[in-house]
């Protein structure tokens, strides 16, 4: 399973405590991508509404700051990504269309497949080597 | 500025993950005593009755954002010198630019690897000999 990495000196005590939080990390990070999915169905079935757009973009944010900190690194990469299309949209006070929804649905694939499956060690990145 | 070390840190970060990691992280692997808050106003009520050595600040919150969140500090009578570094995941050149003209002394990058935190707030607290408070704020943010 994808974890935090320990970079400095031993201490088994926050190695322990690190893997337990990168543990619920990664039996959480399902829904979490789940959830980003199911805002951009709303955010597309509505395109007007601001409100389900700015959801997406935080969860989107919170995603990529996050996922590399418990070692997902792919993902914080693919949330990046999708971040950086969801800010072009925002910036031009625009609607995005439909052009603009499939550009986002490609970059949302690419963090659904960094999704965990149900042992959370079927998907996202490779075990961590020591550093 | 003297040369204390750095004790005190507050943490104001919504997301729980990055709190609770980054609160681990600063008090077991750096020593330091950290208070963790959930959001800018929280923070505010709490500087009310006291002030740490340095503030953790996340930049994107929903509600209070970091932004706000500095200059609302910075009009507190006891929080106009308290160092103050952003937590962010976006950090291009003119967003880096753009924290400092806010009044941060420094950013601190997420994602973040949780054993090196310790030693980015470290080197980040050496910085506060280089910032002055009454150049930064808010109206200089153009």
């Amino acid at each position: 399973m994808p974890g935090i990495r320990p970079t400095t000196a031993r201490n088994p005590t926050v190695e322990a405590r690190l893997s337990a939080l990168s543990r619920r990390y990664a039996s959480e990070l399902p829904g979490r991508i789940d959830d980003i999915v199911a805002c951009f169905e709303r955010a597309r079935s509505d395109p007007a509404n601001r409100a389900a757009r700015d959801l997406l973009r935080r969860r989107v944010h919170a995603l990529r700051g996050s996922g590399a900190t418990f070692g997902f690194a792919a993902v914080s990469e693919a949330a990046a990504s999708l971040e950086a299309e969801l800010d072009h949209w925002a910036a031009r006070h625009e609607d995005l269309g439909e052009d603009g929804f499939r550009r986002v649905e490609a970059l949302l694939q690419s963090l659904v497949a960094q999704r965990p499956g149900k042992d959370s060690s079927t998907a996202g990145d490779p075990p961590p080597e020591p550093r | 500025m003297s040369d204390k070390p750095l004790e005190k840190i507050m943490l104001i970060e919504d997301e729980e993950d990055i709190r609770t990691v980054a609160l681990m992280a600063l008090e077991t692997v750096g020593g330091f005593q950290v208070e963790a808050l959930a959001s800018g106003e929280a923070a505010l009520t709490r500087l009310e009755e006291a002030v740490p050595d340095l503030i953790i600040l996340d930049y994107m919150m929903p509600g209070m954002d970091g932004a706000r969140t500095l200059a609302a500090i910075r009009a507190l009578p006891n929080g106009t010198s308290v160092p103050v570094v952003f937590l962010t995941a976006r950090v291009q050149a003119r967003e880096i630019e753009r924290y400092r003209r806010l009044g941060a002394i420094d950013v601190l990058v997420k994602p973040f690897d949780p054993m090196r935190l310790a030693d980015q707030v470290r080197d980040a607290w050496s910085k506060r000999h280089a910032w002055n408070p009454t150049d930064h704020g808010p109206e200089s943010d153009g």
